[in-house]
C-alpha cells in the first residue's frame, strides 16, 4: 500500500520503517544517557550534548515522515500514527533535556519512565511495519 | 638503552596515532549495527596498511623520495596530476572530518556548540604546524592518543560474554535486520578507515623529514608491524563496546556522543574524561597529519621546497598550501554540514582513491633503479598483489554500493 512519492531508491514503507528506527534509537540514547547521568557516571555537559544530538536526529525522522506523500487512507493512517509517535517521543526528549540541563521540575526518574514508554511504542510500531 | 627507548616510543606513537575520527565513527557504527560480524575487515585492513606503510617507508628510506615525487616520476605529469587531484580532494575531506571531530570531542566536555570550537581547533592546528617541531607534534599527539586504550578498559569492565563475542567475530554473517548490500558497503567503509591514504603520505614524507636511511628500516618495520596491529585492536575494542551496550538497545550510532556512552557506563566520569582526551588527541593528531599531507602532496608533485625541517620562510608554498587547505576545510564545516556524515563519506572515498597511490608504490618497491638490493621479497610481492586485487575490488564496488544503499541507510 505504501508505495509512491518516497525518495528515489526507497519505498515509502522503508521511509516509515527507517524513521521509526531512527527515532527509536534517539529515545533509547536519551534513556541511556539519562540513566548514566542519574547514576553520576555521565557529566552534565556530555549528557546535554548527547540529548541534543538525539533530539536533532528525532526531528530529522519526524521531517522525513511529515514530508512523505502516500497513496490511500490506510497508508496515510500508518504514516500519521508513526508521525504522532515520533512527535510524542520528541516531546518526551525535550523534557529530558530540560531535566539534565537543570531547567525543569520533574525528576529524571519520571522522564526516564516516559522515555522507556516512548521507545517501546516506536519499536513496536517499527516491528509491526516491517 | 637509548635505542630501546626509541623503539618503544616509536611503537607507542604508532599505536596512539593509529586511530582517527574515521576509525572511531566507522567502528562504532558497525558495532552498533552489525555487532562483531565485520571484525574480519578490520584485520584485513590492518594487514593492508602494514603492507602499504612498510613498502612506502622502505621506498622513502632507501630512495630518499616521498610518495608524490615518485608518482610524478613514474606516471608523468598528466596521469600523476589526475592522481594528485583525487588524492588531494580526499585528503581535504579527511582533514575537514578531523577538524570537525576535534570540535565534537570538545563539545562532549563542554556542551558548547561545535561551530564555536571549529575555528579555534583550526587555529590551534595551524599554530602547531607553524611553531612545533615534527618529532614533537608526532610524539605528543601519538602518546596522548594512547588514552583511547580506555575503550579496551571499558570493554573489560563491561564484563561481556567473551565466548559470544569471539563466536560473532569468527562466524561473520549478515544480521537479519540489515541487507547484504549495506553489509558490504560498511565492509568497504571499514577497510577505507583502516587504509586511509593520508597515513601513507604522512608516513613516507615523515621518513624523509626524519632523514631515515637504510639503517632505520628495522625500526620502521617494528613501528609498523607492532604499532599498527595494536592500534587496530583499539578499533576492535570500540566496535565491541558498541556491540555490548548499544546494539541490544537498538541504538544505531549517528553521533560522537553515542560512541562514548559505553565508556561512561563501564568506568564512569574518570574513564570518560580519559577517553575524551584521547579522542581530542587522536583527531588533533590526524588533523595535523592531513594538513601536512596536503602540503606534502602538492609540494612534492610540483617540486617545491617542503618539510617541517625547513623554516616556514624556506618552504613558503608548502606552508601556504596547509593554511589554505585548513581554511577550506573550516569553510566546509561552517556551512553546518554534519562532521560525522563527512567522516562517513571520507572513509568510503578513501577506499575509492587507494589504488591511485598504492600501485605506484608497489611498482617502485620492485624497481632496482630506486631500491637497489632492497626491492620487495617474493613473499612481500605475493601479499602486495593480493592486496592490490582487494583494493581494486573495494575501489570499484564503493560508489555503486553507496548509491544502492543510500550511503548505508
Amino acid at each position: 500500500m505504501l508505495a509512491a512519492c518516497a525518495p528515489p531508491g526507497r519505498s515509502a514503507h522503508e521511509v516509515v520503517s527507517d524513521a521509526l528506527g531512527q527515532a527509536g534509537a534517539s529515545t533509547a540514547t536519551v534513556a541511556l544517557a539519562g540513566r548514566l547521568y542519574d547514576d553520576g557516571d555521565l557529566p552534565r555537559e556530555t549528557a546535554r550534548t548527547t540529548v541534543g544530538a538525539a533530539l536533532a536526529s528525532a526531528q530529522e525522522a519526524a521531517r522525513d515522515l511529515a514530508t512523505l506523500e502516500v497513496p490511500g487512507p490506510s497508508a496515510s493512517d500508518l504514516r500519521d500514527s508513526a508521525l504522532a509517535a515520533v512527535n510524542d517521543a520528541t516531546s518526551v526528549m525535550v523534557t529530558a533535556r530540560a531535566v539534565v540541563s537543570g531547567d525543569a521540575d520533574p525528576t529524571i526518574r519520571v522522564a526516564l519512565e516516559d522515555l522507556d514508554r516512548a521507545t517501546q511504542r516506536l519499536q513496536s510500531l517499527e516491528e509491526g511495519n516491517s | 638503552m637509548n635505542r630501546l627507548l626509541g623503539v618503544a616510543l616509536g611503537v607507542l606513537t604508532a599505536i596512539g596515532g593509529f586511530l582517527d575520527i574515521g576509525d572511531l565513527v566507522t567502528n562504532a557504527v558497525v558495532g552498533s549495527r552489525f555487532g562483531l560480524s565485520l571484525v574480519w575487515v578490520v584485520i584485513v585492513g590492518i594487514v593492508g596498511i602494514c603492507v602499504f606503510a612498510q613498502m612506502s617507508g622502505r621506498v622513502a628510506a632507501v630512495s630518499g623520495r616521498a610518495t608524490f615525487e615518485i608518482i610524478r616520476e613514474r606516471l608523468g605529469p598528466r596521469a600523476g596530476g589526475a592522481n594528485l587531484v583525487a588524492s588531494f580532494l580526499i585528503n581535504l575531506l579527511t582533514l575537514t572530518a578531523e577538524v570537525g571531530g576535534i570540535a565534537l570531542a570538545l563539545q562532549l566536555a563542554s556542551s558548547v556548540e561545535p561551530r564555536l570550537w571549529m575555528p579555534l581547533a583550526a587555529l590551534a592546528v595551524w599554530l602547531v604546524l607553524w611553531r612545533v617541531k615534527f618529532k614533537i607534534l608526532e610524539n605528543v599527539t601519538g602518546l596522548v592518543g594512547l588514552c583511547l586504550i580506555g575503550f579496551g578498559v571499558a570493554l573489560f569492565l563491561l564484563g561481556p560474554d567473551w565466548g559470544e563475542l569471539l563466536s560473532a567475530a569468527t562466524h561473520p554473517h549478515v544480521p537479519t535486520t540489515e541487507g547484504h548490500a549495506v553489509y558490504w558497503y560498511y565492509a568497504i567503509a571499514l577497510f577505507g578507515a583502516a587504509m586511509t591514504p593520508y597515513e601513507v603520505f604522512f608516513f613516507s614524507s615523515g621518513a624523509v623529514e626524519e632523514k631515515w636511511t637504510v639503517k632505520d628500516l628495522g625500526q620502521s618495520r617494528i613501528n609498523v608491524l607492532v604499532g599498527f596491529p595494536l592500534g587496530g585492536l583499539l578499533s576492535i575494542a570500540i566496535a565491541a563496546c558498541a556491540t555490548v551496550v548499544l546494539l541490544p538497545r537498538h541504538i544505531e550510532v549517528a553521533a560522537l556522543s553515542q560512541i562514548v556512552l559505553p565508556v561512561a557506563q563501564a568506568g564512569g566520569k574518570l574513564l570518560l574524561a580519559v577517553v575524551i582526551l584521547g579522542i581530542v588527541a587522536a583527531t588533533f593528531g590526524a588533523a595535523l597529519e592531513t594538513s601536512l599531507s596536503s602540503g606534502y602532496t602538492l609540494a612534492q608533485f610540483f617540486g617545491w621546497s617542503w618539510g617541517k625541517f625547513r623554516r616556514p620562510e624556506r618552504a613558503s608554498r608548502f606552508h601556504l598550501t596547509m593554511i589554505v587547505t585548513l581554511i577550506i576545510g573550516l569553510g566546509i564545516l561552517m556551512t553546518g554540514v554534519d562532521p560525522v556524515a563527512v567522516t562517513e563519506y571520507s572513509v568510503v572515498f578513501s577506499a575509492v582513491a587507494l589504488p591511485l597511490t598504492y600501485l605506484p608504490i608497489l611498482i617502485v618497491a620492485n624497481d632496482p633503479g630506486y631500491m637497489g638490493e632492497h626491492v620487495n621479497s617474493r613473499s612481500m610481492n605475493v601479499l602486495g598483489v593480493v592486496y592490490l586485487t582487494v583494493i581494486l575490488v573495494a575501489a570499484l564496488a564503493a560508489i555503486p554500493l553507496m548509491i544502492v544503499t543510500g550511503a548505508g541507510r
